[in-house]
């Protein structure tokens, strides 16, 4: 990938580490899988290098369903970045399966006016690219 | 514990554009001014505490060599994830109260191209690296705190009934007090109707809902209550402070979204103080966006969670001539974005009585809160001395 750094940026990519690599590994499967502690069973999302209820380090990732609702959501109507044209919706989804886990997303294959707090919405894997999935969400 | 006071406050002047400002010098400027202020010499002081992201504002210990400061027992450079510019207060305060320092200088300069970094100038943003919500947002375009900001008006109105005109109270009363604040950028009144016309950045989350990247910095000199009664200004004693992050603490996805650390920190604050809400003559709420300054009057406990609407009684609470006035200077929407730390030199201005037209009568107390999320900070100041 080339890009021109001082006036076409490409648009932001996962960055993972250690710790986050099991989220996005996943997700480059269409799988979306949350970390949890192997001790307690706690979610925790962003990943941590403790679990955040039991300071366990026996950490993994498990597959939930993908679905959720909107915890709060705006419309983007500025451009912050070249790579994102507005209008687009950014939003947090708290997941049914994954007590306590909010998320950052796009929801995407809607029209932005129609989307509403606790509305359902499942999980959707876009290729922002060069074959990158991230985890976006749609509709339910 | 010591008792501590504010015994001077300095600014440089605060501008838009032209030539690429100094830090160092704006800094400087802001520093001596505050100095001269509080009547001490370089000779005074043994501590400098300053808060930057880095690039936009000099080390303390440059500051300290164009001061003519001959050694600093103690100096921190404090790293952007603290409460703002109150900082840098907060840092000095504890030194000074527990015998680290005997008068030291605070300051927050800031340049309008840092300002602007990650705002609403479309610039190149940093890589997405590390598990925190920072980072992973701009992988869904998320660029700095606005769009979050907008997720948050959305959520508090659905929590509580919030109407876009609470958020539009805080704009408009900005520029009634700044019309009588010299230092202050911009001061052509807004009306309700401007407000709610202004470019939608992130629905619902409006133009001016967003302070204004300036160049400039403040300062202050703080220092024992013995200190400063010898010093020729009126000493602004240092009530009581308080940090407060809230629990998993998280930009995006901490347990308390709407309000971050600051209801922690309001409870911690009047633990510590020997005032009550009622107390308070004046508010100075840190207003980087509206949201954050509906927090803190929240999470201050001038009125209930969510009470806010029905508190501001149509801008008649806040505005000049209201029963609590907030942000006489402007706040960071008109007077500039100094960060934080222009909050506390204002509340010391107008405790000292020296506010000129937007004087409030007969200030004795003022609340001063700073920054959002995981990075709330506060301080109560007053011109009565009482406590330890």
């Amino acid at each position: 990938m080339t890009a021109d750094l001082d006036f076409n940026p490409p648009r932001p990519h996962p960055y993972p580490d250690e710790v986050t690599a099991g989220f996005w590994e996943a997700a480059q499967q269409r799988t979306l899988a949350i970390q949890q502690c192997g001790d307690c069973g706690t979610f925790m999302h962003y990943p941590s290098a403790l679990c955040t209820n039991c300071q366990s380090e026996n950490l993994g990732f498990s597959e939930v369903s993908g679905r959720g609702t909107v915890y709060s959501f705006a419309i983007v109507r500025h451009s912050f970045h070249p790579a994102f044209t507005p209008p687009y919706v950014i939003a947090l989804i708290d997941l049914d399966d994954a007590p306590g886990v909010r998320m950052y997303t796009n929801i995407v294959d809607v029209d932005p006016e129609a989307v509403r707090i606790d509305m359902p919405v499942r999980v959707t894997f876009e290729d922002i690219g060069d074959g990158t999935l991230i985890p976006q969400f749609m509709p339910a | 514990m010591r008792k501590v006071a504010v015994s001077g406050v300095g600014y440089s002047e605060i501008t838009r554009g032209g030539i690429p400002p100094s830090p160092e010098r704006l800094a400087l400027i802001a520093a001596k001014n505050a100095m001269r202020d509080a009547g001490v010499t370089g000779a005074d002081v043994d501590g400098i505490f300053e808060y930057s992201f880095g690039y936009d504002s000099p080390m303390a210990t440059y500051v300290q060599k164009g001061l003519g400061i001959p050694n600093l027992v103690v100096f921190q450079d404090i790293m952007g994830s603290g409460p703002s510019g109150l900082a840098s207060a907060m840092a000095a305060y504890m030194a000074v109260a527990s015998g680290m320092c005997e008068t030291a200088i605070v300051y927050r300069c800031i340049t309008q191209a840092a300002g602007n970094t990650g705002s609403i100038a479309a610039v190149p943003p940093p890589p997405a690296p590390g598990p925190n919500g920072m980072s992973e947002a701009l992988v869904y375009g998320v660029q700095a705190l606005i769009p979050s900001m907008g997720m948050r008006m959305q959520r508090r109105m659905h929590d509580y009934g919030a109407s876009l005109e609470d958020w539009g109270h805080i704009a408009v009363n900005a520029r009634k007090w700044s019309a009588d604040n010299e230092r202050a950028v911009l001061r052509k009144p807004v009306t309700m109707e401007d407000y709610l016309s202004s470019r939608m950045l992130a629905e619902p989350l409006h133009l001016l809902d967003c302070d204004l990247p300036v160049n400039g910095a403040c300062a202050a000199v703080i220092t024992t209550a013995e200190r400063a009664a010898d010093l020729p200004t009126t000493p602004v004693y240092i009530d009581s402070m308080a940090f407060g992050t809230g629990s998993r603490p998280d930009w995006s996805v901490g347990d308390d979204f709407l309000f971050g650390g600051t209801i922690n920190c309001g409870e911690t604050l009047w633990e510590r103080s020997s005032f009550t809400p009622a107390d308070v003559d004046l508010l100075e709420l840190y207003d980087g966006f509206t949201h954050i300054t509906i927090s803190w009057v929240e999470a201050l406990q001038l009125c209930g969670l969510g009470e806010f609407g029905d508190w501001v009684d149509g801008g008649r609470t806040i505005n000049p001539g209201g029963r609590v006035p907030l942000n006489t200077h402007g706040g960071q929407l008109a007077e500039g974005r100094l960060h934080g730390l222009a909050h506390l030199t204002e509340a010391v201005l107008q405790l000292r009585g020296e506010c000129g037209p937007r004087q409030v009568p007969n200030a004795k107390v003022a609340a001063i809160g700073n920054a959002h999320g995981p990075q709330a900070g506060a301080m109560i100041v007053s011109t009565e001395r009482s406590g330890s």
